[in-house]
């Protein structure tokens, strides 16, 4: 038992680097060395035939896919625009007048690895549609496509460059949902917040019922209502002085910690993406300022489709010149001065001094660098008005806005 | 994991094609069938088994070491019937255990490798050119199954739709068979290695106690062999004759070895035997001249040697000693040394298809033998026999020495005595004269030999079947100065004793000449045609061959390189033998159509020869033309097909609207394209026609031939024919301009 161990052992070394260097096209050329070997040696003329048959072989498997592709044209098309993490649909078109046999596109989506996909058989003006994982957020015009052909035996696989296939796709920041969020007001609001919207009081208007959502206060539910239709539902009302949050998202490259998909813009972007679903589920008055080089500003409101918003960011770059105090205070100052305001910095920035409503959303920045460390992360309410919460890179965001 | 159980059908087939060709390159044809199909269906079992219990590993892997073991068994077993059959049992039981490990999908191409390892023994012992069918057939099931694996690989497979048709594997596969078989004619043919290829087998073991008891010893006689280096050139005296009851024995059996009439079915030649009238000898000793008596493995052709003559009485050859003169025991690999004093350099392998007497065809002259047998004797011409006569199956390899004279074949056998100067009784003069007048001008014993040879070659005519009777006693003046035509008994016999006449010494020597190659199997192909006399002269103290029949030549040093050349050598090596056959067998019209296909072909690949070789420099210059046309298509194509459009849309007389503007659209589009402007499929004929006048300003015409096109086929309107044609003709100004 042990010899034979021992023997595998001293193997392993011998079958990692046949694992590594050989496969099906190498041994294949080894086989033929081989057998032409063997046909020298014994002067037979079926051996030299055997010979023949696997340099046939060889030769079909490099002619072929040669062949099949030296005309090849495809087209391609994103389907709609996809969310960091998620996937994006492609549509391809095979435009060439013969039909493309074991072919093979490979896709170089920026932020995630190589990715492919199989397709034994392409007919003429045949669309296929294949769902790539996108993992960084941006708008990305894709790299060439490259199709790969290895009929007829799978033995040489020959790969091709199509130039003229352009094709941009648009990758939204990462979304998680948002469950909860604490109850600030602005200096010029009175109390009001996430649950406020269903306050009852003088200047709200009785509007109809809906469905229960979470955070819905039980002293609203509709009891005959939710009774008939056998589901909890809550009396809803207009309310006349809407409460409006002001969120900015600092875009100043000095202050962004890590790279990539995970670097803490990525992050602001993908809790600032939340909370404007949220906002739109919630009828809640989003105003959202990301301060690139021309700062980005929209507003949120209920009856929006949360789609396009989330496509602007999706075009954000991190090449903002402006401080994020000075990026607060052109917000306040430009767009909302009485909306409670939502920051979302590194750990590196110093806090926003603000009078008003204030969720502080701080990124610790050496998690960018150090992942593995521990770092504080939950709610801390600093006053009446101000809350802060304290996240870093490996934090899981949804459990976080859903304590 | 295999995804789809359908590529088990096809591996299936593969395996059991491969168990039939190996197997019935190794046991016969309906063994391997038989064990063809049984291997097929054991095969598709067991992959169906291992299919339905694919997650149990542990089930898999224990049905596999069992079937590994009984493939060890069996190899074990089979050992001692041969080590190729055993290792071809151990190989297929090996992919048949294979078979059960298909959990991982490098397996699949694993059995293949093995399949094709199967194979390639096969094709390493079989003999006959229809192998390469069974090869054909497995290629073709091989183009399928690699497909299919390919299509079957990990996750991915489970999402496969749709797959690419039968008929384009199909055509994959033919496509294969015609690009094996360019390689094949083309692929250039070394010298063999014979790397370990010194092969003995037969299905009896030649062996004879008496014989093994005598090896070693001295010959009781006086003559004994390889003594030639040490020999003057002057001639020894005749052998002495058999004194005691012993060598009398000795005699007999000898005769009983060398008899060439008394076993039906055998290859009776009567030049193999003690003696042989050549009125009644004839080449060919079968019913049919045509089957393939033995054949043998070797680097090139060869005259191979079995028996040594050298009195003639005028009608009859026979030997003036039949003695043994040496017998040698052979080691356990039947191998021998017959002469350390020389060096083989020409090895040949030869496998007896028809029996025939003791006498073993070899290359003169042997070095070194591997026979099947204990004992190995050698004649006082130095020509190897075995205790047995030779029987069907029996396989040896020889390596001779085979130097070479000016082409031709020298022997060092044992010098010439006095009766390689006796000429027979009733010698007739006038063949002297003719050897004298055909020399007189030739100075050395080489020259006046070659003269003869060329004399009798280029003089006298070649015919299989004998035209005298045997009641002649002077067969050879017939021969030489009235029929002037015959079988190559009388020219061997009439050069052999114009030499004599000369004072040259020499004697017949028969055996085969080994020159048929099969471009197909490799083998060289010894047919009853082929036994054949020759002359030998002891000239320079050695025996050099020469063949004064001119239906035959000397064997070359060397084979054809291209498999292309060798088919044409082989087409007309047997078309050569037809010619001299008059008869009218079966067999012989089954082969008179098979040549007449090989005409065909060797025509065919005659001239392709032809075109190739001699106009190469035509087909390199139109090769680099199309090229360089091909790689500058861009600039000049759309010109000329745009010139050749414009011509053909002045020259149009259509006669209907619908199919005149189909013609029109179709040409104009053409010229149009040197202007850039290329209309898609789903461009309407308004769209490109848009596209042109932003090209070309103004297309007032292009736009009236659209709106004609949009009337006939989308408005129905009707047209007239001269009014297509005008606007027609102004649009064609228009994009021309």
């Amino acid at each position: 038992m042990n010899n034979a161990s021992s023997i595998e052992q001293r193997l392993a070394p011998l079958a990692a680097l046949w694992q590594r260097t050989m496969n099906a096209h190498r041994f294949l050329w080894l086989l033929l060395l081989l057998s032409f070997f063997v046909a020298w040696n014994r002067g037979l003329e079926l051996l030299y035939g055997l010979v023949a048959l696997l340099l046939a072989v060889l030769f079909m498997s490099w002619v072929m896919p040669w062949w099949l592709l030296r005309s090849v044209r495809i087209s391609r098309s994103a389907q709609s625009s996809a969310v960091a993490g998620g996937d994006v649909r492609l549509r391809y078109t095979l435009s060439s007048e013969q039909p493309l046999y074991y072919a093979k596109v490979a896709e170089h989506i920026p932020g995630s690895n190589a990715q492919t996909f199989f397709v034994p058989l392409w007919q003429p003006n045949q669309a296929l549609e294949h769902a790539w994982h996108c993992a960084q957020r941006g708008v990305f015009a894709l790299p060439s496509l490259q199709v790969g052909c290895a009929w007829p035996f799978g033995f040489v696989e020959l790969t091709r460059s199509l130039p003229d296939s352009d094709c941009t796709i648009v990758v939204c920041p990462r979304v998680f949902d948002i469950g909860y969020l604490p109850l600030v007001m602005s200096e010029h609001q009175s109390l009001d917040g996430m649950a406020s919207q269903q306050h009852q009081g003088g200047e709200h208007e009785y509007a109809g019922v809906r469905a229960y959502r979470a955070g819905d206060a039980l002293k609203h539910i509709h009891w005959s209502v939710s009774a008939r239709q056998q589901q909890w539902m809550v009396r809803e009302f207009h309310q006349h002085s809407h409460p409006s949050w002001l969120l900015v998202v600092d875009a100043n490259p000095q202050f962004i910690c890590g790279s990539g998909g995970e670097s803490s813009f990525e992050m602001a972007l993908s809790i600032a993406a939340s909370l404007v679903r949220f906002a739109t589920a919630q009828h809640i008055a989003l105003r959202v300022v990301v301060g690139c080089k021309k700062p980005l500003s929209f507003e949120v409101g209920p009856q929006h489709d949360d789609r396009v918003f989330m496509e602007q960011l999706a075009y954000v770059e991190p090449d903002g010149d402006m401080t994020y105090d000075e990026l607060v205070a052109y917000a306040q100052r430009e767009l909302d001065a009485r909306a409670a305001l939502i920051t979302v910095r590194s750990s590196d920035q110093p806090p926003v001094k603000t009078l008003g409503g204030h969720v502080d959303i701080v990124m610790a920045a050496a998690s960018f660098e150090f992942p593995l460390a521990h770092y504080i992360e939950g709610w801390r309410q600093l006053s009446l008005k101000q809350w802060r919460l304290d996240v870093h890179r490996r934090c899981e965001l949804e459990r976080v806005f859903n304590r | 994991m295999i995804a789809h159980a359908r590529v088990l059908l096809w591996i299936a087939i593969q395996l059991g094609l491969a168990f039939s060709a190996a197997f019935g390159a190794l046991l016969g044809v309906a063994q391997g069938v038989f064990l063809g199909g049984f291997g097929l269906v054991l095969a598709y079992v067991f992959l169906r088994q291992a299919w339905r219990h694919r997650l149990d590993i542990d089930h898999n892997k224990r049905a596999a070491e069992i079937t590994a073991a009984l493939g060890i068994a069996l190899f074990v077993g089979l050992l001692f019937s041969g080590l190729l059959l055993a290792l071809a049992a151990l190989l297929s039981t090996a992919v048949l255990a294979l078979c059960w490990q298909m959990n991982r999908h490098e397996r699949l191409y694993w059995v293949q490798v093995v399949a094709f390892v199967l194979l390639l023994l096969g094709a390493s012992e079989a003999r006959h050119g229809g192998y390469l069918v069974m090869m054909v057939l497995y290629s073709i099931v091989t183009a399928f199954t690699l497909a299919e694996m390919w299509l079957d690989r990990g996750s991915e497979a489970g999402q496969v739709l749709a797959v690419p048709p039968a008929r384009k594997r199909l055509m994959v596969a033919l496509w294969v068979m015609a690009a094996a078989f360019l390689f094949y004619v083309l692929m250039p043919r070394f010298p063999a290695g014979n790397l370990g290829g010194q092969m003995s087998s037969a299905g009896d073991f030649y062996h004879s106690e008496q014989w093994l008891n005598e090896a070693g010893q001295e010959s009781s006689f006086d003559t004994l062999p390889f003594s030639s280096n040490s020999t003057a050139s002057a001639p020894k005296t005749s052998a002495t004759r058999p004194q005691s009851k012993a060598d009398y024995q000795e005699l007999r059996e000898i005769s009983k070895l060398s008899d060439t009439r008394s076993h039906q079915g055998d290859f009776n030649y009567g030049g193999f035997g003690d003696a042989f009238d050549i009125n009644t000898t004839q080449s060919g000793g079968a019913a049919n001249p045509f089957v393939v008596v033995a054949r043998m493995q070797a680097p090139h052709g060869a005259y191979l040697k079995v028996r040594s003559f050298d009195q003639f009485d005028g009608v009859s050859w026979s030997s003036s000693d039949e003695s043994i003169a040496r017998k040698f025991a052979t080691n356990f690999r039947g191998h021998v040394v017959l002469n350390p004093e020389r060096e083989g350099t020409y090895q040949h392998s030869i496998e007896i298809e028809v029996p025939m007497p003791a006498w073993l065809p070899v290359a003169s002259d042997p070095v070194v033998l591997w026979v099947p047998a204990s004992v190995v004797a050698l004649d006082q011409w130095q020509q190897p026999l075995l205790p047995n006569r030779l029987s069907q199956g029996t396989r040896y390899t020889v390596l001779s020495s085979l130097e070479w004279h000016d082409q031709r074949p020298v022997s060092f056998a044992p010098p010439a005595t006095q009766n390689d100067y006796r000429l027979p009784d009733g010698f007739d003069p006038r063949i002297r004269r003719l050897a004298h007048e055909v020399t007189y001008d030739r100075r050395t014993a080489y020259e006046k030999a070659v003269a003869l040879e060329q004399h009798l070659r280029s003089e006298y005519q070649y015919q299989l079947t004998s035209v005298f009777d045997s009641q002649g006693k002077t067969p050879l003046s017939r021969f030489l100065f009235e029929e002037k035509r015959g079988h190559c008994e009388y020219f061997a016999s009439a050069m052999a004793i114009m030499l004599r006449s000369i004072n040259i010494p020499s004697r017949l020597v028969t055996g085969f000449s080994a020159k048929t190659r099969n471009p197909l199997t490799g083998y060289y192909e010894l047919r009853a045609i082929d036994g054949h006399a020759w002359v030998e002269a002891w000239i320079d103290n050695r025996w050099i061959t020469f063949e004064p029949t001119a239906f035959y030549e000397l064997p070359d040093t060397q084979v054809e390189p291209l498999t292309l050349q060798q088919i044409n050598d082989y087409a007309t090596r047997l078309l050569h033998n037809e010619s001299a056959s008059g008869e009218v067998t079966l067999v012989g019209a089954a082969s008179q159509l098979w040549l007449w296909l090989m005409t065909v072909l060797v025509v065919v690949m005659a001239y392709v020869k032809w075109l190739v070789l001699t106009l190469w420099w035509l087909w390199v210059g139109l090769i680099l033309l199309a090229l360089g046309l091909w790689r500058t298509r861009k600039h000049w194509l759309k010109y000329a097909l745009a010139r050749l459009s414009a011509k053909r849309i002045r020259e149009y007389q259509g006669q209907e609207v619908s199919s005149a503007l189909y013609f029109y659209a179709f040409h104009l589009q053409r010229v149009a394209e040197r202007h850039q402007v290329v209309r898609a499929p789903f461009h309407t004929v308004e769209y490109w026609q848009q596209q042109l006048e932003t090209a070309l300003t103004q297309t007032p015409a292009l736009q009236a031939f659209a709106k004609l096109v949009v009337a006939q086929f989308y408005q129905n309107e009707a047209l007239e024919l001269s009014e297509v044609q005008a606007t027609a003709l102004a649009a064609l100004a228009e994009v021309e301009s």
